[in-house]
């Protein structure tokens, strides 16, 4: 079945090491892939989209481009590509549809308890904990450098909650994959997956990506060599754990968050009966 | 009736181009220059009868190619003679201008058995310098920073490759003008606010090469291929393979979408295997920020093409 494999994910929730498993067990070699080579473009790399669309996506204004997005995506989708993305499913502020149901074959949305999303979104664009909060909620927020593309469209994300009910509301198939998930169970977690999205199911396979795409593994790999998603002058595979908000978060942040994002902390487990983090 | 010959007369990638209205912008030609390739204003069809290639703003057959902006033009290449511009209802003159040199451009190029590049170029002693790279990589803020070095300018965004009469190949000058965004505006000292925007609602903007403008074409001497690693804190120099030099120059061929839907497949590569023959390409690796490396990347690249 032809159309796109969507890996969606709130900035910071696992889609990376998604990536580096899943190129892992495409390859299945013996030796790791080299993190500097992970495939799965990001759709919105203009790279790609400028020969879908015939014209260079800087020279095409914001709105020029949002009424090609749909129509780029359904041209894409006469082949099988996997592509990385971080907007939400919908915009949040227009509410316009930004994914085509006609060109997925599955999206799988990768969802991370958002207290610790908060701390490694801090950390990762070199902002302040109180900042992060505030960014996660604030429904403007978009994935955007100013003064230049760099590369890439800008990228609505609105809320953290916006971001996840939209993608779990899309009427495409799309299988959500808690990041706590991948790390206590990782074999039944990518195998799931991968029944999901079509991809090679053979677990002795899965279990050597798995391997490969460890922790540790993509941690060394940085050191020895960088990794050219990171962003200036930090570490991308920095903790790669669940529940490190503990020994960071102030009350006051951790209440604000489970305060914003209660309904959707609940559903996905990351709040017990009475709002208390799990 | 329209205009069966246009008045005014401009000098780009080589060719004496005729168009209806003025552009003030670019290089003026001599009167009586034989023209090359016409620009008017008339009737484009919704869609070609025979497509070879298609994209989601484009459709192209041998010789010709349609492409369209919603809301600003469709513009219609034939053979590398002309290109007819439909304008939309209500859209702004400097829109129409400004789209006409980036894809219906491009596929004129092609059709003409040109090479565009996605590169900006500078003229050396050595000869023409090509840096080539997707948007965002850094060239045209590199070649702005050559020219206050003191380099005259060939060429912004696309550079065009052609052969002379002995088979080499040959840059010729492009439209004068950079295409920069406001980072870069500002790493190279220049206001931003001063500067017009490349169209309206865009964030880009243009800034004229000035008197630092190469007159005339220039043999290729060398290819740098821009690349940007995030985490990286030095400016690399590295040799290519063959294969890797070829992969290169397909890969950042200018609307090198269009080149099956034209039919110029096997001539692309060809093109590009004799450009090979005769000039290296080498990757600068960078680190990913234009304005602390500038120097730095110039200074290694003019002791690189200098040697």
């Amino acid at each position: 079945m032809k159309g796109i494999v969507w890996l969606a994910s709130y900035p910071k929730s696992g889609n990376t090491w998604f990536r580096a498993f899943l190129a892992n067990l495409l390859a299945d070699a013996v030796e790791p892939v080299d993190i500097n080579a992970l495939g799965a473009q990001t759709f919105s790399s203009v790279d790609m989209l400028d020969e879908v669309v015939g014209w260079e996506c800087t020279d095409l204004t914001l709105a020029e481009l949002a009424a090609l997005r749909l129509a780029a995506q359904e041209a894409l989708a006469v082949e099988e590509p996997v592509l990385k993305v971080h907007e939400a499913c919908t915009d949040p502020v227009s509410g316009a549809s930004l994914f085509s149901p006609a060109a997925t074959r599955a999206a799988l949305y990768f969802i991370r308890n958002p207290l610790d999303v908060c701390v490694s979104y801090a950390h990762h664009y070199h902002i302040t904990l109180d900042e992060a909060v505030a960014f996660m909620n604030e429904p403007r927020n978009r994935i955007r450098r100013k003064g230049g593309m760099n590369g890439q469209l800008p990228q609505p994300l609105g809320t953290w909650s916006h971001h996840v009910a939209s993608w779990m509301e899309f009427p495409g198939r799309v299988l959500p994959i808690r990041y706590e998930d991948m790390l206590a169970r990782p074999e039944e977690t990518f195998l799931a997956a991968c029944q999901f999205a079509g991809f090679p199911d053979d677990l002795a396979r899965i279990r050597r990506a798995v391997t490969h795409a460890s922790f540790d593994r993509l941690r060394a790999q940085e050191a020895a060599n960088g990794f050219r998603e990171a962003s200036r002058g930090s570490v991308f595979f920095r903790s790669g754990k669940a529940g490190g908000w503990r020994n960071v978060l102030s009350p006051g942040q951790v209440q604000t968050i489970v305060q914003h994002h209660d309904a959707v902390m609940r559903r996905f487990g990351y709040l017990d009966g009475d709002g208390t983090p799990v | 009736m329209l205009d069966p010959d246009p008045p005014y007369r401009y000098q780009v990638y080589g060719l004496t181009l005729a168009t209806w209205v003025p552009f003030p912008e670019l290089v003026p030609a001599a009167a009586d220059a034989p023209v090359d390739a016409v620009v008017r204003l008339g009737e484009v069809p919704a869609a070609l009868p025979e497509l070879k290639g298609r994209g989601v703003r484009y459709q192209a057959a041998p010789g010709v190619l349609l492409a369209w902006v919603d809301g600003v033009a469709r513009y219609l290449t034939s053979k590398g003679r002309e290109i007819i511009v439909e304008p939309q209802p209500g859209a702004c003159e400097a829109d129409i201008k400004a789209l006409l040199f980036c894809s219906p451009m491009g596929a004129l190029l092609h059709q003409r058995e040109l090479l565009p590049l996605h590169a900006s170029a500078i003229a050396t002693e050595r000869g023409a310098v090509l840096f080539l790279g997707p948007s965002g990589r850094g060239k045209s803020t590199l070649a702005a920073h050559f020219q206050q070095r003191g380099f005259p300018v060939l060429a912004d965004d696309v550079a065009v490759i052609s052969f002379d009469a002995h088979g080499r190949a040959m840059v010729a000058p492009g439209p004068p003008v950079f295409k920069v965004w406001p980072d870069s505006v500002r790493a190279l000292g220049e206001s931003v606010e001063q500067l017009p925007q490349l169209r309206t609602g865009l964030e880009k903007r243009s800034l004229a090469f000035g008197s630092q403008r190469a007159p005339a074409a220039l043999p290729l001497a060398r290819v740098y291929h821009l690349d940007a690693v995030q985490g990286w804190r030095q400016v690399k120099l590295v040799t290519l393979a063959p294969a890797d030099q070829l992969r290169v120059l397909l890969n950042n061929t200018y609307r090198k979408g269009y080149v099956a839907g034209l039919g110029r497949q096997t001539a692309h590569f060809q093109q590009v295997g004799r450009v090979l023959a005769q000039a290296e390409v080498r990757r600068v690796s960078r680190p990913d920020s234009n304005i602390f490396y500038l120097r730095e990347l110039a200074d290694e690249l003019v002791a690189d093409f200098t040697r």
